[in-house]
C-alpha cells in the first residue's frame, strides 16, 4: 500500500528533477494559502448567512406560503427518484450525495418545520426510487416523462398562484420572488424556452427560403453582437413603449425576454453546428425512403441533431445560469440583488465577503453540476459509439 | 461577413430614420398634445388601484431609515410607511400596497411606463425632471440639501479644501450633475468615483476608497450612523444644493396628483394640529375646530372630492401615524439614526411643512 | 403532372415568404409606431440633438480630455474608448495567461495539472458579475488605505510629498512610467526607420525562406530587428529620449506616474481571471486534438522537440483554437459592459449615465447596440482573415 503510494508519487510528482521542485514550490504556496483560508474562515462571523437564509433562497416571498416551495421540491425529488430506477449504473454515488444532503443538513440548527422537510425531501427520493422500481415497473419511463413535462408550469402555478387571499393558492406577485428561486425560475424558463426559440432560428437559417433565412440570420447576428445588458435595458425601457398602451408587462417578464432572445441565438448556433456535423447521407437515406421534407426532419434528422449536440446543451445551460446575475443589474433582487440588499441592512453591512463568497459557492454547485452531468453524458455517448 | 456589414448598415439606417423623424419635433407637437389628454383620460389611476385593489410603489430596496429589505423580506422605511400611508388613504388598509425595488437609473422610466402608480425613492423635484420626463411631483415630504461626508482627520473643512481629492458619488443622482457642476464653477479639479449603487458605495468609502462622499445630507447621515466609527466622520456644514425629495406620479392625472398631495397635506396638518394615532379616536369625538372635523370626514365631504371616502384622512393617521410620527420611528432617536428633523418640522415650529387648509 | 405540382410548390413558398416579410414589417412598423406615440405623448419625441449638447458631468478616467462641458457625444467617445482599451489590453493578457494554465493543464505533474483544472473549474462556474464584485469587494476594496500605502522605493520629493516607484493602496496602483522627453520626436524617426528596415529584411527573409525552402523566423527576426536598431538609438541620442516619471503623494492621490484605478484594477483582474480560464480549455482542446501521431511522424524526421511544437503542433493547434479563440475574444468586449456594476466608466456605463441624465432610453440604446455591433464586426473580421490565413489550403 505504501509503495504503492511512493510510487505513484514518483511518476506524477518527482518524475524529473524540474518537475520535483515544481511540485515542492507548489505544495508550499498551498498549503499557505489553504491555511490563511482556513484562519479566515473562522475569523470572521458567518451569523450573517443563517440569519438571512430566507431572504437569499426565497427573496421576499411571504414566509406564510413557503409551504408552496416545499412542495413543489417534494415532488421534483419524488420524480427525481423515480428516474434514478430507469437509469443505469454509475450514478449510484450522485445519488447518494442527493439523498444524504437533505438529512444531513436536517440535522444542521434550521427551525423544526424546516428539519421536518428536509428529511421528506431524502424519504420522498427514496420512495420515488422504490415505487419507480417496484410499483410502477414498465409504466415508469412514461410516468416519469409525463412527471416532468408537468412539472415546469406546475413549478409557475405553484410559486405565482391564481385564487385570492383567502384562496387556497393566493397569489404572490413576482415583485415578491427574489434570491435563488428567482434566478432558478428565470433559469428553467430560459432553459426551456431559448431551447424551442433556437431551434426554429437555427431552422430558419438553414431554410430555402430566402425571407426566412435572412430574417433569422439577422436576428441571431444581432443578439450575438451585443452583450445581454443591453437586451436587457432593450426589454426593460424600451419594450413598454413599443407594446401597445395598453398592455403592460411585468418587469420579470420583460428581464425573461431578454434574457431568452439572447440565448435562443446562441443556441441556434450550436443546433446548426449540429445539423452541420449531420452526415449528408442521413439526408438521402430520409430521401430514398420517400419521407418528405417535414417528415424527414421530424422522424430522422432532428433526433440525431439533438442527441449529437446534448453536451453542448448542457454545457450551455451553466452559462444561462451564471447569466441571470445580470438581472440584479435592473433592479431584481436575484442572488446577487438579494446580496446587496443584505449589505444594506446596518447589522450586516461588513459581511459582505462572507455573502458573496456564499453565493459563489450556490452558483458552483449549480453549474458545476451541470458541467459535470454533460460530461457524464457525453463520455457515455462516446462509449456507445 | 457580408451579412454582418449590412446588418449594421440596416441598424444605422433605423438610427438615422429615427434622427430625420426627431426633425420633425416642432410640428408634431400640437398632435402631442391631444393625445396627452386623451391617454391620461383613459387610464386615470385611481380607478387602476382601485381595482386592483392595492397600490404599487416604487421604492429603494436598500436605503436605510428610507425604505429597506428586513431578513423577512419586508420593506421597512420612512418611505415604505408613507407608501403605506397613501394606500391607508386609498384603500382604507396599510397593507394594501406592494413595493417594487427599484435603481435610481430606472424609477422614472418604471413610473412613465405605468409600472408602478407612485415612485416614492429619494427623487428630488427639479424642473428637467417635471418638464422633460413628464412626470409631476407632489409637496416635498423631505427637505433636503447636498453636502459632503469627510473623515474628521482629513483636514478637509470646506469644499476648497477637497482640491485633488477622491470623491464617491451615486450615479443616476442629481448629486452626480450637482457635484460636476459646483467643482467646475470652483475650478476645483477631482476625481469622481462613481457607484451603482449605495452598499457599493459606502463599503469603499469606509474602506478609503475616495476623500469624500457626496449625496444628500439625511443619506449621508443615516449612513454615517451606520458605519464601524460614525466618531470618525463629519459632514461639511456647506450645502451646496437644495434637494426638496418629492413625490412622482405620472403627468397629466390631475386626480391622483390631488390624491398624492393631499394625503401628504394630511400627515402635515395631523402633526401640526397635534393629531396622533394614539389620540385620533378621542379628538374625532371631542374636537371642536371645524377644520379638524372637516379633516376627519365628519363636516363637510372632502374625500369624495378626491375620489375618495370621506374617513380616508381619518383612516390614514389612525393607521400609520401623522409626518411627526413617522419621522421619528424611522429617523429619531429610537431608530439609532438621530437625524435632526431641520427644515422638516411644522412651520409652526419653524418648519418648511405648510399644509394649505383643509376647507 | 410533375411541373403543375413544382409550379405549386413555388407559388406556394413565394406566398408564404411574402406573408411571413408582411408579418415581419407589420411587427415592427406597429412596435415602431407605439414607441413613437408613446413618445410623443411624452414630449420626448426620438432626436439626437441632446448627443451635441454639453453633458454636465465628469467621468474618472478619461483618455481624451473630458470635463463638465463637453458634450454628450464625446463622452460616448470616451466610454468606448475606455472599453476598447481595457478589451485589448485583457485580450492581451489572457491569452498568455491562458495559454500558460492550458499548458500546465497537460502537464505530466499530477499538482500542476490539477490545480490548473481546479482553476478552470472554479472560475467557469461561477458568474462574471460575482467574481467582479468579489474582486473588487473583497480583494481591491482590503488593500492599505492611502495613508498606509505600500510604497517600494520611497523618496522624499522636492515638493515636499512623498515619492516612490509604486504606489499600492485601495484607490489603485501608481507606478513610475516613461515620460516622453526632449529627445523623443528625434527617437520616433529613429523607430520608423527601423521598422522600414524590418520591413525590407522581412521580405527578403520570406523570399529565400520560399526558395530554399526552409522555413525562418521572419517575425521574430524582424522584430529582433526594430528591438535592436531602437535600442542602439536610445543609447546614441544626446538627450534622452523619455524620462521616468514618479508619482508622488503630495495631497489625497498620488499624481504621475502610470495610475491604475481600483475599478480599472477589478474589471482588468476579473476579466483576466474568466477569460484564461475559457482561452486555456480552448487550447488545451486544440492541443490535445493534434493527432499523437504527428509529433512521432515530426521525430522520426529528425526535427527537435522545439522544431516539432513550432513547425508541427502548434500550426495545427492554431487551426482548432482559432474558432473557439475569435467567441472568447468577441466576449470579452461585451462582458467589459459588467463594469457598470463597480463603477469603471466603461461604454455602457457611460451610456446609463448619459440615459439617466437627459432620459433619452430609445436613441441612447440605439447608439450603444450599434458601436457594439460594429466593434464585434471588425474584431470577427480581423480573426477571420488570420483564420483564413492559416487554415490548410485545400488542394
Amino acid at each position: 500500500m505504501n509503495s504503492k503510494i511512493i510510487i505513484w508519487a514518483k511518476n506524477n510528482l518527482f518524475n524529473t528533477w524540474y518537475n520535483a521542485v515544481i511540485t515542492l514550490f507548489l505544495s508550499y504556496f498551498l498549503t499557505k494559502a489553504v491555511r490563511s483560508m482556513v484562519q479566515w474562515i473562522f475569523s470572521v462571523s458567518w451569523v450573517v448567512i443563517p440569519r438571512n437564509l430566507k431572504l437569499i433562497l426565497t427573496g421576499a416571498y411571504p414566509v406564510d406560503q413557503l409551504w408552496r416551495i416545499w412542495f413543489i421540491l417534494l415532488v421534483g425529488t419524488f420524480l427525481a427518484g423515480i428516474s434514478y430506477s430507469l437509469l443505469k449504473k454509475g450514478i449510484r454515488g450522485t445519488v447518494l450525495v442527493l439523498i444524504l444532503v437533505p438529512a444531513l443538513l436536517a440535522s444542521l440548527g434550521f427551525s423544526h418545520v424546516s428539519r421536518m422537510y428536509l428529511l421528506s425531501l431524502s424519504i420522498c427520493q427514496v420512495v420515488g426510487y422504490l415505487s419507480g422500481k417496484y410499483l410502477f415497473g414498465g409504466k415508469a419511463v412514461i410516468i416519469a416523462a409525463v412527471g416532468w413535462v408537468i412539472f415546469v408550469p406546475f413549478i409557475y402555478v405553484m410559486v405565482n398562484g391564481f385564487t385570492g387571499p383567502e384562496g387556497f393558492l393566493p397569489l404572490v406577485r413576482t415583485n415578491l420572488w427574489g434570491g435563488l428561486l428567482l434566478s432558478m425560475i428565470i433559469s428553467i424558463t430560459s432553459i426551456i424556452l431559448s431551447f424551442v426559440l433556437g431551434l426554429f432560428l437555427a431552422l430558419g437559417r438553414r431554410s430555402e427560403l430566402i425571407v426566412i433565412r435572412y430574417f433569422s440570420i439577422g436576428v441571431i447576428e444581432i443578439i450575438r453582437g451585443v452583450p445581454l445588458i443591453t437586451l436587457l435595458f432593450l426589454g426593460y425601457l424600451i419594450l413598454p413603449l413599443a407594446l401597445p398602451a395598453n398592455i403592460t408587462i411585468g418587469v420579470l417578464l420583460r428581464a425573461m425576454a431578454g434574457i431568452v432572445l439572447f440565448h435562443a441565438a446562441y443556441m441556434a448556433e450550436n443546433i446548426r453546428g449540429g445539423f452541420q456535423g449531420l452526415s449528408k447521407t442521413q439526408y438521402e437515406a430520409a430521401y430514398a425512403m420517400n419521407f418528405n421534407k417535414f417528415q424527414s426532419m421530424v422522424l430522422i434528422i432532428l433526433p440525431q441533431v439533438i442527441k449529437n449536440i446534448i453536451p453542448v446543451l448542457v454545457n450551455s445551460f451553466t452559462g444561462m445560469v451564471k447569466d441571470t446575475s445580470l438581472i440584479s443589474i435592473i433592479g431584481l433582487l436575484d442572488l446577487v440583488g438579494i446580496s446587496t440588499a443584505i449589505a444594506a441592512n446596518p447589522e450586516f453591512m461588513s459581511d459582505s465577503q462572507q455573502v458573496l463568497l456564499f453565493l459563489s459557492l450556490i452558483y458552483f454547485i449549480l453549474c458545476f453540476s451541470i458541467s459535470r452531468t454533460s460530461r457524464k453524458i457525453e463520455a457515455s455517448m462516446n462509449y456507445d459509439k | 461577413m457580408k451579412q454582418r456589414i449590412m446588418l449594421v448598415l440596416l441598424t444605422l439606417l433605423a438610427a438615422a430614420s429615427i434622427i430625420s423623424c426627431g426633425g420633425k419635433e416642432q410640428a408634431a407637437a400640437p398632435v402631442a398634445e391631444t393625445q396627452v389628454v386623451e391617454r391620461s383620460n383613459s387610464t386615470a389611476t385611481l380607478d387602476t388601484v382601485m381595482d386592483r385593489g392595492y397600490l404599487i410603489v416604487g421604492v429603494n430596496a436598500s436605503n436605510p431609515g428610507f425604505s429597506y429589505l428586513d431578513p423577512d423580506g419586508n420593506y421597512l422605511g420612512f418611505e415604505a410607511d408613507m407608501g403605506r400611508s397613501i394606500a391607508a388613504a386609498v384603500l382604507g388598509d396599510p397593507e394594501k400596497v406592494q413595493f417594487r425595488p427599484l435603481t435610481s437609473k430606472e424609477r422614472f422610466a418604471a413610473l412613465q411606463s405605468g409600472e408602478i402608480d407612485l415612485l416614492i425613492r429619494t427623487a428630488t423635484h427639479t424642473m428637467t425632471r417635471d418638464t422633460d420626463l413628464s412626470l409631476d411631483f407632489s409637496a416635498p415630504y423631505y427637505y433636503d440639501g447636498q453636502t459632503f461626508m469627510v473623515r474628521k482627520d482629513s483636514g478637509i473643512k470646506t469644499i476648497a479644501d477637497l482640491e485633488g481629492a477622491a470623491i464617491c458619488v451615486l450615479t443616476g443622482s442629481t448629486s452626480e450633475g450637482n457635484l460636476s457642476d459646483i467643482m467646475a464653477s470652483r475650478n476645483l479639479t477631482y476625481k469622481p468615483v462613481l457607484f451603482e449603487n449605495l452598499d457599493e458605495l459606502m463599503g469603499a468609502f469606509e474602506k478609503g476608497r475616495a476623500d469624500a462622499w457626496t449625496g444628500d445630507r439625511s443619506g449621508l447621515m443615516t449612513r454615517m450612523r451606520n458605519t464601524a466609527d460614525p466618531s470618525a466622520y463629519t459632514l461639511l456644514d456647506e450645502t451646496i444644493s437644495k434637494e426638496p425629495l418629492a413625490i412622482g406620479v405620472r403627468h397629466g392625472d390631475d386626480q391622483w396628483g390631488d390624491i398624492v398631495n393631499w394625503s401628504l397635506y394630511g400627515l402635515f396638518f395631523a402633526e401640526e394640529h397635534g393629531i396622533t394615532s394614539a389620540n385620533i379616536d378621542s379628538i374625532k369625538s371631542s374636537t371642536e375646530k371645524p377644520e379638524e372635523q372637516a379633516f376627519l370626514g365628519m363636516r363637510s365631504e372632502l374625500g369624495s372630492k378626491l375620489g375618495l371616502s370621506n374617513d380616508w384622512a381619518y383612516n390614514m393617521v389612525k393607521k400609520t401615524g401623522n409626518y411627526g410620527e413617522l419621522f421619528d420611528k424611522h429617523f429619531g432617536p429610537e431608530s439609532g439614526l438621530s437625524i435632526p428633523r431641520g427644515f422638516n418640522k411644522p412651520w409652526t415650529g419653524g418648519g418648511l411643512l405648510y399644509s394649505p387648509p383643509f376647507r | 403532372m410533375q411541373l403543375t405540382k413544382l409550379n405549386d410548390d413555388r407559388v406556394l413558398r413565394t406566398a408564404g415568404q411574402f406573408l411571413f416579410a408582411l408579418l415581419v414589417i407589420f411587427i415592427v412598423a406597429s412596435m415602431y409606431g407605439n414607441t413613437i406615440t408613446a413618445l410623443t405623448n411624452r414630449g420626448m419625441l426620438p432626436s439626437f440633438k441632446f448627443l451635441s449638447l454639453a453633458a454636465g458631468i465628469d467621468i474618472g478616467e478619461h483618455i481624451i480630455p473630458f470635463d463638465n462641458s463637453s458634450s454628450n457625444f464625446r463622452a460616448i467617445i470616451v466610454g468606448l474608448l475606455n472599453t476598447i482599451t481595457i478589451s485589448f489590453i485583457v485580450i492581451l493578457f489572457s491569452t498568455f495567461l491562458g495559454l500558460f494554465i492550458g499548458l500546465c493543464r497537460i502537464s505530466k505533474n499530477w499538482l500542476v495539472k490539477n490545480i490548473a483544472l481546479a482553476y478552470i473549474e472554479v472560475i467557469r462556474n461561477v458568474p462574471l458579475l460575482v467574481l467582479l464584485l468579489f474582486w473588487y469587494r473583497a480583494v481591491f476594496m482590503e488593500m492599505p488605505h492611502i495613508k498606509k500605502a505600500l510604497i517600494l522605493g520611497s523618496f522624499q520629493s522636492s515638493t515636499g510629498g512623498k515619492g516612490g516607484t509604486l504606489f499600492l493602496s485601495n484607490r489603485g496602483l501608481s507606478i513610475a512610467w516613461l515620460k516622453p522627453a526632449e529627445g523623443w520626436t528625434l527617437f520616433l524617426y529613429i523607430v520608423a526607420v527601423a521598422v522600414l528596415l524590418a520591413v525590407v529584411f522581412g521580405l527578403y527573409l520570406r523570399a529565400y525562406g520560399k526558395k530554399t525552402g526552409r522555413k525562418p523566423m521572419v517575425f521574430l527576426w524582424s522584430l529582433s530587428l526594430v528591438v535592436f536598431i531602437s535600442a542602439l538609438g536610445w543609447i546614441i541620442l544626446p538627450d534622452s529620449p523619455m524620462v521616468m516619471d514618479y508619482p508622488t503623494l503630495n495631497g489625497f492621490n498620488p499624481v504621475g506616474g502610470l495610475s491604475i484605478s481600483s475599478e480599472w484594477g477589478s474589471l482588468f483582474s476579473g476579466l483576466i481571471l474568466y477569460t484564461s480560464a475559457y482561452i486555456a480549455e480552448a487550447i488545451r482542446a486544440g492541443i490535445q486534438g493534434v493527432d499523437k501521431g504527428q509529433v512521432e511522424a515530426a521525430h522520426s524526421l529528425g526535427l527537435s522537440n522545439f522544431q516539432t511544437i513550432r513547425l508541427v503542433v502548434l500550426p495545427q493547434a492554431l487551426r482548432i483554437t482559432i474558432p473557439p479563440l475569435t467567441s472568447i475574444y468577441l466576449g470579452v468586449a461585451k462582458n467589459t459592459s459588467l463594469g457598470v456594476a463597480i463603477g469603471f466608466p466603461d461604454l455602457f456605463s457611460v451610456i446609463g449615465t448619459l440615459l439617466n441624465q437627459t432620459g433619452r432610453a430609445l436613441e441612447l440604446i440605439l447608439v450603444v447596440m450599434t458601436i457594439y455591433l460594429g466593434l464585434s464586426l471588425i474584431t470577427s473580421l480581423i480573426m477571420n482573415i488570420y483564420n483564413s490565413k492559416i487554415q490548410l489550403e485545400e488542394k
